[in-house]
Order: structure tokens, then C-alpha cells, then sequence
């Protein structure tokens, strides 16, 4: 059994705490990262994403807890004993040394011979598809070139983990989408495990097997995008993941997975991911995508009237800002195609949602 | 206003011309000593003549002392970059309480008088028995120049980006060898620009000298003084024309260096 989970497990944090001059980065955090998987971080700055994958690179040591890279405790292991390696987030390419040299110092640092070097950087280089590149000097290279050769630099080694600290954040829009193909695409054929650090929520979810969302130096939830977007377990990950109606409520009735909540001064049906109970307080998340308008709110479990307060169109959607009386406010992101009905500011207007999507996030959790 | 700013203009050009004909009048003057015909330095010259540069030749102790002055000044540039670049990093990398004390205190030898630290080296070298040589030349010698190096090289390294050598950590090198791929070659022109500005602040270096030297030790600019004090002929003209000489080629090699560093990089980088 031991045997089969170091098999499948590549690298694991067990409980790790880091406190810096009294401030606590990490309080007991765990992580597993299957071999193969690709994995983000994701959080706000300083919620402790980057000490933890320092703390995985072996450039940074916890004060409690152990890391085990393929089921052996590295703990103690400085970051040149670790067959893990590390983009920066400044890319860190040595400006001395041509690109040749910057992918090959990895390899001659283990004194592998000129011939199998040489071979082996020819070799990914092609993976991130700069070929002709290994002579020029690191300073005649462009940011999205920079960018591979530090990941060439870092794969040509071959680790079993690959750390990324926040490498696209320096990019242009349209660069950083073409360089998250480019790193799903060299995932695959490398076949590696991946560890990416960011706290762009599109990047961990158009990149990610799983995402672990931290806030304040503990991971609140670890799982698939699908289940981090859909499911998520409190008010804040609701909120971090996409666009969410938070809004205050207050559980009346409860039976199993259906709850009754009374929420904007209304009561509503909803879903009870946990085990909140008769009495428990706290927000209904509603994506802004699962409020029906007009006919499509007539099949709605919830169904209310409102007031459009702001149209935005966006294209491919109309974002409308309602006002549901009482003082709240709910938005409302509906499907645009040419012929449907486009409502106008002022206008009343029937709107609902399925007690499916309306998720009851019970407070008491946080704290 | 247009006409005002064009005399305006001509007071900068000749102001410049000015303080160019005072810093090089006295060098000038020199120059045409060190080919004079008489047997002492006057100005103007009486006649034109080389004999005295012949006569250099036959003047051994002042190439003793030329190479008496390499010999210290390359030892005492040497220690004083060894020693800096490696307090620099002490400083820099490992603060501890009182290291910004320590960082005035090693700038300290800027400051304070040389002939001071002369008499001091002078007692210190006596007691320790070696007071007379070359060797308490360049200890001392290294301490007056510390200041440069640390300053210089202090500011180079604290430029350097930390993550350059996390990322070759990383990628499994060891501190030292850290150390020697990563931060030495970096900090190149900056230990060459601190080991220039020491090299030639110790080549004229005269208090210290003249107090803990002894002779068959003496360096150039005692040599110079020693033989002033007995004759007056142009011999002391024509040996500061060749240090001259040596200056400004140190100082177009230095350029030079400094002018092909990438591409001697690229040279050695593609081998």
C-alpha cells in the first residue's frame, strides 16, 4: 500500500508551518501532488503561495512539518540536492552566459559529458521550439522567449517536480494565453508534474488538473476546477473563482441536502453543501450565469421580480445589474445571441434560479 | 538673447581651454625637461638632447624600484580585492547586528591621515618584525585601498539579483560554485574598475612608504625623492615622463578591457 502511494504521489507537504519574524506564512498545510498532474496555487498576495512552493523547491526550509519528493523526506535537503526545479518568477536567466549555457549549467553541475550535454540541449530546445536560439546572449532575447528558455533551463534536467512562480504575470495579454498553451503543450509531451503559482483564477483554471486555493497561509480547498467553481466550500472561494451574488442568509429549514433560507428579506430554496443545520447564518452564492430573466425564470424552484438597474452588453452575454427590493442588488449574466431579447434599464422584469445552483456557504466554517 | 547665449558659450570654451592648459602645463613642462641638454632641471631648456634618457639606462635603481612598486601595488591590490569582495558579501548577504558599523569602520583608512597609519604600520611592523620589506608594504598598503573595493564592489553586489543565485542553487550548484558561475563573473568589471582606481592609488603612494621602507625595498616615488634630494638633473623628468607613459597605457588598457568585455565574453563563452 505505502509502496503503490509513493509510487503514484510525486511530491507532498505534510503539515508545514512558516512563521517569518512572527507572522505566520503557512499554519499547517498539507499537499499532495500526484506524478503527472498539474497544479496551481491560487490566491491573493501574501496568502503564503510562493513560501510554500520555496518550501517544496528546498529554498526555503518550514520551522514544522516535512516535504516528501516521491515518498522520501527531503525536509533537511537544500535546494541543490532536490531533483526538483524552479522557473522565477523574474525568470532568473544568468545575463553572463548565452542561452546555450544558461539551459546547460544544470547538466554540467552533475558533469554529464560535452557530447550527451550538447544533445540534451538540442533536444529541448526543440521542445519549447527555439532551435536556432542557443548562441544568443540572454539580453537579445524577447519576454516570451526568455520566458521558454527558463523553462528549457529548468526541464532539461529532467525533474520530478517542475515549480512555477508566477512566470507569466511580466507578460502582455496576448502572450501570456499563447504561453499557457505553450506550457499545457510542453506538459504533455514532457510528461512531467507541474506546480504553477499564481493568483490570475482564468490561468489556474484553463491550466489546471486540480487548483489549491489559499488564503492566509492555509489551503481552504483543493480540488478540480469543475468542483472549486461549482462546489466551492466558503463565501471566499465562491467569491475568488468567478463571478458570485454573495448574499446574506440565514438557514429556516433543513432537510438533508435542501434548505430553506431566508435571505433579502425573502425565503428561498436552496442546496446545503455541508452540514448546515436549522439557524446557521451565512451567504448564498449565485453565480451571475445561473440567473434566469424573463421567460427562462418561469421553470426557476426561486422565482422574484426585479428592476433592471444596468445593462452591460458584452458580446457573447449581457451583464444586467437588478434591484430586487429591500436594498439588495443581484447581477445576472444571460446567453446573448442576435434575436433574443435584450431588456432595457428601468424595465420590471420576472427573474429565478434552480435551488440546484443556489449554494448556502455557511460562515461558521471560516473563522 | 540668442546673441547672449553664443558669448555665454565662448566664457564655457575658454574657461575649459583654461583649466586643460593648467592641468597640462606642468606635465608639458616636464616632458620638455626630460629632453634638455644641461645637467640640471631648468625651464626653459637649454638644448635638445636624449642623454639623459641613455643615462636612465645606466640608473639600476630606479628599475629595481619600478619593479619594487609593481610588486606592491599588484600584492597590495590583490589582498585588498580578496579581502573586500569577501567582507562586501558578509556584510551584504549575512547582516548581523553592528554590520553597518563594521562596513564604516573598513572606510575608515579613507579618512584617516596616512602619515598616521604610517607611524602606526611602522611600530606594528617593527614589533612584528617585519618592518623594512615589501611584504608590510602591501598589508599596509591593502588597508588604504579596502575602502575602494568594498565601496565599488559592495554596490556591484548589491545589484546583483538574489533569484540569479537561487536559480543555479536550484539547479544544483553548491554555494561555491555558486559563488564562482554566477556572482564572480558578474561583479568582472567592477572588481577590474576597484582593482584600476587601487593599483594606481598605491603606485604613487608615498607617506606610508617612505616611513616603514628600507632601502633595497624602496618603491619608485621614494627612489624619485631619494635621488632629488642629491642632484637636480633631468633624470627626475625622465622618469616621470615614463610613468606618465605607463599611466596612460594602463589606463587605455583598462579601456580597452572594458570596451571588448562582451565580446572577449562572447569569445570565451562560445568555447
Amino acid at each position: 500500500m505505502s509502496n503503490q502511494h509513493a509510487e503514484t504521489t510525486a511530491i507532498e507537504a505534510r503539515n508545514i508551518v512558516k512563521q517569518f519574524a512572527g507572522h505566520t506564512a503557512l499554519n499547517q498545510v498539507s499537499l499532495e501532488v500526484k506524478r503527472g498532474e498539474f497544479i496551481s496555487l491560487l490566491g491573493p498576495s501574501g496568502c503564503g503561495k510562493t513560501t510554500l512552493l520555496r518550501i517544496l523547491g528546498g529554498l526555503e526550509h518550514p520551522d514544522e512539518g516535512a516535504v516528501l519528493l516521491s515518498g522520501k523526506d527531503v525536509s533537511g535537503v537544500p535546494a541543490y540536492g532536490r531533483n526538483t526545479n524552479m522557473i522565477f518568477q523574474q525568470l532568473a536567466l544568468f545575463p553572463h552566459m548565452d542561452v546555450y549555457n544558461n539551459i546547460a549549467y544544470g547538466l554540467k553541475v552533475k558533469k554529464l559529458g560535452k557530447a550527451e550535454i550538447k544533445k540534451r540541449v538540442a533536444e529541448v530546445l526543440e521542445l519549447v521550439q527555439l532551435s536556432d536560439y542557443s548562441n544568443r546572449s540572454i539580453s537579445q532575447l524577447s519576454g516570451g522567449q526568455a520566458q521558454r528558455i527558463a523553462i528549457a533551463r529548468a526541464l532539461v534536467n529532467k525533474p520530478e517536480v517542475l515549480l512555477l512562480d508566477e512566470p507569466l504575470s511580466a507578460l502582455d495579454m496576448q502572450l501570456r494565453l499563447d504561453m499557457q498553451h505553450e506550457l499545457k503543450r510542453i506538459q504533455r509531451e514532457f510528461g512531467g508534474t507541474f506546480i504553477f503559482v499564481t493568483h490570475d483564477q482564468n490561468e489556474a483554471m484553463n491550466l489546471s488538473d486540480r487548483i489549491a486555493v489559499m488564503r492566509s497561509g492555509v489551503i481552504l480547498q483543493y480540488g478540480t476546477p469543475s468542483e472549486i467553481y461549482e462546489r466551492p466550500v466558503d463565501s471566499f472561494v465562491a467569491k475568488f473563482i468567478g463571478d458570485t451574488n454573495l448574499l446574506e442568509a440565514k438557514v429556516i429549514e433543513s432537510s438533508g441536502s435542501k434548505l430553506i433560507v431566508e435571505c433579502c428579506g425573502r425565503t428561498f430554496e436552496a442546496r446545503n453543501p455541508g452540514a448546515a443545520g436549522v439557524g446557521s447564518t451565512g451567504h448564498l452564492s449565485l453565480r451571475y450565469e445561473y440567473v434566469g430573466l424573463g421567460e427562462s425564470a418561469e421553470r426557476c424552484d426561486n422565482q422574484l421580480t426585479g428592476k433592471i438597474l444596468e445593462s452591460v452588453y458584452g458580446g457573447a452575454s449581457i451583464r444586467y445589474k437588478l434591484d430586487i427590493g429591500g436594498g439588495y442588488e443581484l447581477t445576472a449574466n444571460v446567453q446573448y445571441q442576435p434575436g433574443n431579447p435584450i431588456y432595457g434599464v428601468g424595465q420590471e422584469i420576472a427573474l429565478g434560479f434552480q435551488r440546484e445552483y443556489a449554494l448556502f456557504l455557511d460562515d461558521s466554517r471560516e473563522a | 538673447m540668442r546673441t547672449k547665449n553664443v558669448s555665454f558659450k565662448w566664457v564655457l570654451y575658454v574657461a575649459a581651454i583654461l583649466i586643460c592648459l593648467f592641468l597640462t602645463l606642468p606635465l608639458l613642462i616636464i616632458i620638455l625637461t626630460s629632453f634638455g641638454a644641461g645637467t640640471s632641471s631648468v625651464f626653459p631648456p637649454k638644448g635638445f638632447s636624449t642623454e639623459w634618457y641613455s643615462h636612465l639606462a645606466s640608473q639600476k635603481q630606479f628599475g629595481q624600484a619600478f619593479v619594487n612598486s609593481l610588486i606592491a601595488s599588484s600584492g597590495a591590490t590583490l589582498l585588498a580585492l580578496v579581502g573586500g569582495t569577501l567582507a562586501a558579501m558578509a556584510i551584504l548577504y549575512y547582516p548581523f547586528p553592528g554590520s553597518g558599523v563594521l562596513k564604516a569602520f573598513f572606510m575608515s583608512p579613507m579618512v584617516v591621515p596616512k602619515i598616521t597609519l604610517g607611524v602606526a604600520y611602522l611600530i606594528l611592523f617593527s614589533k612584528m618584525h617585519i618592518a623594512g620589506g615589501l611584504f608590510a608594504l602591501i598589508l599596509g598598503e591593502a588597508v588604504t585601498v579596502f575602502p575602494f573595493v568594498i565601496s565599488i564592489v559592495g554596490s556591484a553586489l548589491a545589484n546583483l539579483k538574489p533569484a540569479d543565485r537561487e536559480a543555479a542553487a536550484d539547479l544544483g550548484a553548491k554555494p561555491l560554485r555558486v559563488f564562482f558561475t554566477v556572482t564572480l563573473p558578474q561583479l568582472k568589471i567592477s572588481l577590474l574598475m576597484a582593482g584600476a582606481i587601487s593599483f594606481v592609488f598605491t603606485f604613487d603612494q608615498v607617506e606610508t612608504a617612505l616611513l616603514i621602507l628600507r632601502q633595497g625595498s624602496y618603491t619608485l616615488p621614494i627612489q624619485l625623492f631619494i635621488y632629488m634630494e642629491k642632484w637636480q638633473d633631468p633624470t627626475i623628468a625622465v622618469v616621470s615622463v615614463m610613468m606618465i607613459v605607463f599611466a596612460l597605457l594602463l589606463f587605455f588598457g583598462i579601456k580597452v578591457a572594458l570596451k571588448s568585455a562582451p565580446a572577449m565574453e562572447k569569445m570565451l563563452g562560445k568555447k
